[in-house]
């Protein structure tokens, strides 16, 4: 207790906390289909009813996410507040998807596992297959599945006075009620803590159903019944014996979730798409070409060491008219998988739906738009729009994260060797992370910014990207020498006068003397100038305005000056080298300089006098 | 190894577990690192905060395999030690004050130099360096009085050194050309005006012994 109010201290009252994510989720029972990868995917009335119950959906909440077919999920704060209350807001969705005939059930909860789990629980007839059949087979899962039965056979008052999880119904009709499950925030735990823990193989925690299986075989042998008793144990004993899994289904038992389920867009355009010139009027091109795209995102995605949480499939029609999913992706679906999801969303979006109220349409009328066989295809497409072929299929994977499995192409090309990284480490070891840098050569319009130092060991990323083109750049060859501080300098003209520039971009006078801070002053033989540089106004914190000389002293070295604020800055030298004055004496002289401004310790204030005059660049 | 340097240097390039001094840092000691580096070689640059890695880039420097060390500090014979083990060419500027035990550090350096059989490019001095490069003039083309802008350098490069490179190599060299690179220039091209004039009589000596030596 003592360290954690050294830690975290406590909020200051009146402050909220952000807590987890409220989400809502939509079952369709009936229109589940058995989502196993590998198999083949189920195409066919459920899947296109499917996809218009995301449509219904979609109308209180634009961003819906497709867990899986027959079950969808948002987030829930927002629309709950603009409809009043979570449970008015399932009730809402519950009368909009009845609309299309599909009974659904709403579950609420903290997480997207727990909402999931919520929803299952919300039956009214416990007939649900997922839960009902392994709870019936788990003893210790038994009063779970009772108490949601028992609540769920009377009203919605006694459910939720029955159950202690605190399922609350204010505001809703019985009927609806009892579809819907609301876990109030703040009691997740207790309401997972009475989940069997066959639940964690019925929702697909880790996408492999055969490690599922065993780890909930395994768990209920060592007479961890609920996932209760699962929470109950040291996370870092989980993981060490059970595995990356365990450790996913102690997260999950714990109330924590896989992860977040805000949309977040990537840092690039990691997106694949592609076009069909013609139309393409038939699903199994599209698909294939699905198959082909989902391959190159995810080497993409792998070169720069990324997995992506969900992946957005984008429909273009030729009429113009587009459609959007996402897909839950994890990192864990295989190109065939995405292709599969292509499919189900094609053959969804394929139907007709431009009317609300079409959907009485006999399913089975559409029926054979499903099958593989291409003249079938021509069918629905005859007269459904004269144009409905797909122009462009695009692929985005959204909620990009870091691929945690392995990271050998992180470096992309220049794989580094385990020589060269001991060495480095080495380096660190003595000198610190940041000691050792990594150059990365990005955009910019100056030579300091257009090279990004990343400490060695993270993520090469430059700040300004390349691809862009940047006017304003100084042509020619690259400085040898650039100071990571500019260097104070004084330029003045032959009168001894700073050489200033106006804001018409006007020189106040050639310059004639150069004096760098803590060196004698060079000639200046040759100058060109000034060029105006005035970046990022919009931005005060990273607003630059200055003006840029390249100035040649007598010494044959050369300079790359600016005026900024008033003040002149040597930004980089040309300078091959110095001329070692022990080999060659009074060379870098050049011409000489008059002894009275060599010895003037006047000289910087009759420069800053001068400066207060005029108006320069600032 | 730059083609433009190669008849610089005893046969043709720098020789594995020898050191090469600069006298100076600047794009010729660049030029130098650019060439291994774009031969497929680790470069890393240590004490040297200014490097400037564009113009180095441009001559052929490969900027994922380059290590900076900007600071190493009072321990830099051990980071310079470490970063010879995982690369094959260093780039060391040693700082100002060397300290007085500077002939023992010298030549442990030089031991884990022949072990590790890279190259070290002193930017400094180095008593006993295999090489010794030196930059005589330079004269920068393209710049006006209050018009142009830098172009082109040409700089006269002298190397001499030990044993096989005892004999004195001036070479007049384009550092950079126009175009970025380093080429072998034509004393009839250089810039005469731009040459400081209390090198003239050097130029000028230099100039007969390149027509000599062919």
């Amino acid at each position: 207790m003592r360290g954690r109010q050294h830690g975290a201290p406590p909020p200051a009252p009146g402050v909220l906390e952000p807590g987890p994510p409220r989400v809502m989720v939509v079952c369709c029972p009936e229109l589940a289909v058995a989502g196993e990868p590998g198999q083949a995917p189920r195409t066919g009335p459920g899947a296109r009813l499917f996809e218009r119950v995301i449509a219904a959906v979609t109308g209180f909440c634009p961003s819906v996410e497709a867990v899986q077919p027959g079950e969808c999920a948002f987030a829930a704060r927002g629309p709950a507040r603009y409809f009043g209350s979570e449970t008015r807001l399932a009730g809402l969705v519950i009368a909009a998807v009845a609309d299309l005939g599909v009974q659904a059930r709403v579950g609420v909860a903290d997480g997207l596992f727990t909402a999931r789990l919520a929803a299952r629980g919300a039956d009214p007839a416990g007939a649900d297959p997922a839960g009902a059949d392994p709870a019936g087979a788990d003893p210790a899962g038994a009063d779970t599945d009772g108490a949601s039965a028992a609540g769920a056979d009377t009203d919605g008052a006694s459910a939720a006075g029955a159950d202690p999880a605190g399922a609350s119904a204010d505001g809703a009709s019985a009927d609806e009620a009892s579809a819907v499950l609301v876990v109030p925030p703040g009691r997740t735990a207790g309401f997972l803590a009475r989940q069997p823990v066959s639940v964690l193989a019925d929702l697909g925690l880790a996408g492999q159903d055969r490690a599922d299986q065993d780890l909930v075989g395994l768990l209920n042998r060592l007479g961890l019944r609920t996932l209760g008793d699962l929470a109950a144990l040291p996370a870092d004993d989980v993981a060490g014996r059970f595995g990356a899994v365990g450790e996913t289904a102690h997260r999950l038992a714990r109330g924590l979730g896989s992860g977040p389920l805000a949309a977040r867009p990537p840092a690039g355009d990691l997106s694949v798409a592609q076009e069909f010139d013609p139309p393409e009027p038939l699903a199994e091109p599209v698909v294939f070409a699905a198959k082909t795209l989902a391959e190159r995102m995810h080497e993409d995605l792998a070169a720069r060491g990324l997995t992506c949480v969900r992946v957005e499939v984008r429909f273009t029609a030729a009429d113009g008219r587009e459609s959007r999913r996402l897909w839950r992706h994890d990192g864990l679906l295989s190109a065939s998988a995405v292709a599969d999801r292509v499919r189900w969303q094609l053959d969804g979006w394929r139907v007709p739906d431009a009317d609300p109220v079409s959907h009485a349409r006999p399913v089975s009328d559409a029926d054979p738009v499903s099958n593989a066989s291409p003249e079938s295809h021509a069918d629905p497409v005859s007269h459904a729009s004269p144009d409905a072929g797909i122009t462009v299929l695009r692929l985005v994977p959204d909620q990009v994260v870091r691929a945690t499995g392995h990271q050998l192409a992180l470096w992309g090309e220049a794989v580094v060797s385990d020589r060269v990284a001991r060495a480095a480490m080495r380096v660190q070891a003595i000198l610190g992370h940041e000691a050792v840098l990594r150059p990365v050569l990005g955009g910019g319009r100056d030579v300091a910014e257009r090279v990004n130092h990343v400490p060695f060991g993270e993520k090469m990323q430059t700040r300004l990207p390349v691809g862009p083109p940047w006017p304003g750049r100084i042509m020619g060859a690259a400085p040898s020498v650039v100071y990571p501080f500019a260097r104070e300098a004084d330029v003045t003209d032959e009168a001894g006068e700073t050489v200033t520039v106006t804001g018409r971009c006007v020189v106040s006078a050639a310059p004639a003397w150069l004096a760098a801070d803590g060196e004698p002053p060079l000639r200046i033989t040759g100058w060109a100038g000034p060029w105006p540089l005035s970046e990022r106004w919009w931005d005060p914190a990273a607003a630059r305005r200055c003006a840029r000389f390249q100035l040649l002293t007598g010494d044959g070295r050369a300079w790359l000056a600016a005026v900024k604020d008033g003040h002149w800055l040597i930004e980089a030298g040309y300078r091959l080298w110095a001329l070692t004055t022990r080999r060659f004496p009074g060379a870098s002289c050049g011409g000489g300089w008059p002894g009275a401004l060599r010895a003037s310790p006047r000289l910087p204030r009759r420069n800053r006098r001068g400066r207060r005059n005029r108006r320069y660049w600032r | 190894m730059l083609p433009a340097l190669r008849e610089l240097l005893p046969r043709g390039g720098l020789a594995l577990g020898s050191v090469v001094a600069v006298a100076e840092f600047g794009l010729l000691a660049l030029a130098l690192a650019a060439g291994a580096s774009a031969g497929g070689a680790w470069c890393g640059i240590a004490g040297v905060p200014e490097a400037g890695v564009l113009a180095a880039a441009a001559l052929g420097l490969d900027a994922e395999r380059t290590l900076l060390v900007p600071d190493p500090g009072s321990s830099w014979p051990q980071v310079v030690a470490s970063l010879l083990d995982g690369c094959e060419l260093v780039l060391l500027r040693p700082p100002a004050q060397a300290p007085a035990q500077g002939t023992q550090v010298r030549q442990r350096l030089e031991a884990a130099l022949r072990r590790s059989r890279g190259v070290l490019l002193v930017a400094g001095d180095w008593p006993g360096a295999q090489v010794r490069l030196q930059v005589l003039t330079q004269g920068w083309t393209g710049l006006g009085d209050g018009h142009g802008r830098l172009r082109a350098c040409c700089a006269q490069v002298m190397a001499d050194g030990r044993g096989e490179a005892a004999v004195a190599r001036t070479r007049w060299l384009w550092l950079p050309a126009e175009d970025g690179s380093v080429t072998v220039a034509d004393p009839a091209d250089v810039p005469a005006a731009s040459i400081p004039a209390a090198d003239s009589s050097s130029a000028g000596s230099s100039r007969r012994l390149r027509v000599v030596a062919g």
